[in-house]
């Protein structure tokens, strides 16, 4: 500990930071957990004439309540680490709503296909040139009437989330989980499909991975991510009077 | 003695108890609990944010940075929805749990 006849009024920041040094806490933690808690010392302090301190008592004080507890670091550590979430909250934050989206979102689109709608194909890139003249086509794979409905699918399933009290990186797993999905489906295709038939010509392998990618991943993660954006924010920000 | 989860407990009603009039931030809301117990309850800085951060993990708070009055950044709490679920039940134990002593030390009384 320091000597408290410092005066230390505006360097709370820093020494509560100090405080917090030896903690697992990361350098970001360490650095919210620091202002909010010199927030706490600054009001301490400014409290002081009306609990009948003077400066120097005060900040004793306030020094004193910091430095109370020399394991505070570990527990503010492992109170943050409750934000893992337990099995039951992961669950009703992560599974349930990211799970629904998902067959929301298969089911609309095998409705819209029911009913007799054909997706929109469009051609992309890879012509040849001058050192391979030959050209390689790939396609992009647009139901509009799909793309349509996956941002209010995904502002549904980021709003339950919420409800259940996720953080926001869990929110954007939540929003984004149909097209996270087929991502994962693509990368475990890839190597069954290279064992069954063979590696392919790299560029048309590129071509037909680019097109998949973006008619089943970007595209639709593009259109989740619109309706999950409401629900994304850090929080409010409240004006206390 | 009293035990850990009963302090735990109580703790927690306390702050779910003065956060359900508003947001608060921390200084704020050990205060408003010191004063509103009359000095019976007090919070240190160390026994008060690991609390916080425990109940905003669970989701009962949320916290969020503000402009004091003062031009002060404070990170305010609020009770959530699932917070303000928490608060009834937890409230309703507790004076089971006084109404249950209350009956205990009168018996010993009479």
């Amino acid at each position: 500990m320091r000597d408290s006849s410092h005066d230390w009024r505006h360097d709370w920041r820093e020494e509560a930071s100090r405080k917090l040094a030896n903690s697992k806490l990361s350098a970001a933690e360490r650095e919210e957990i620091a202002r909010e808690l010199a927030g706490h010392l600054e009001d301490l302090c400014s409290d002081a004439p009306a609990r009948g301190l003077d400066d120097s008592a005060a900040t004793q004080s306030a020094v004193a309540e910091l430095y109370e507890d020399k394991h505070l670091g570990a527990k503010l550590y492992r109170a943050r680490k409750e934000n893992s979430m337990n099995l039951n909250d992961r669950v009703k934050r992560l599974w349930l709503p990211g799970l629904t989206m998902l067959l929301a979102s298969a089911a609309s689109l095998t409705i819209f296909q029911i009913a007799g709608l054909r997706p929109y194909f469009q051609t992309v890139w890879f012509r040849g040139d001058s050192m391979t003249p030959h050209s390689v086509y790939s396609y992009l794979t647009i139901y509009v009437p799909w793309l349509c409905v996956l941002p209010f699918l995904a502002a549904a399933g980021t709003y339950w989330s919420q409800r259940a009290g996720s953080a926001r990186t869990v929110r954007v797993a939540v929003g984004l989980f149909p097209a996270l999905v087929f991502l994962a489906v693509f990368v475990l295709i890839l190597p069954w499909s290279f064992a069954v038939d063979g590696i392919p010509e790299a560029k048309t392998f590129l071509a037909e991975f680019a097109g998949a990618l973006l008619s089943w991943v970007i595209i639709p993660g593009a259109a989740l991510l619109l309706g999950a954006a409401p629900f994304l924010r850090r929080s409010d920000r409240q004006h206390l009077a | 003695m009293i035990g850990a989860n009963i302090k735990r407990g109580s703790a927690e009603l306390a702050v779910l108890s003065v956060l359900e009039a508003g947001p608060l931030h921390g200084y704020e809301i050990a205060r408003r609990i010191e004063r509103n117990t009359r000095g019976a309850l007090r919070f240190t800085l160390a026994s008060l944010y690991p609390l916080l951060y425990r109940m905003e993990s669970r989701g009962w708070l949320k916290a969020a940075w503000s402009e004091t009055g003062d031009a002060r950044s404070r990170r305010c709490y609020r009770l959530t929805a699932a917070g303000r679920k928490k608060l009834a039940p937890l409230r309703k134990e507790w004076n089971e749990l006084f109404r249950a002593l209350g009956r205990l030390a009168e018996a010993h009384h009479a």
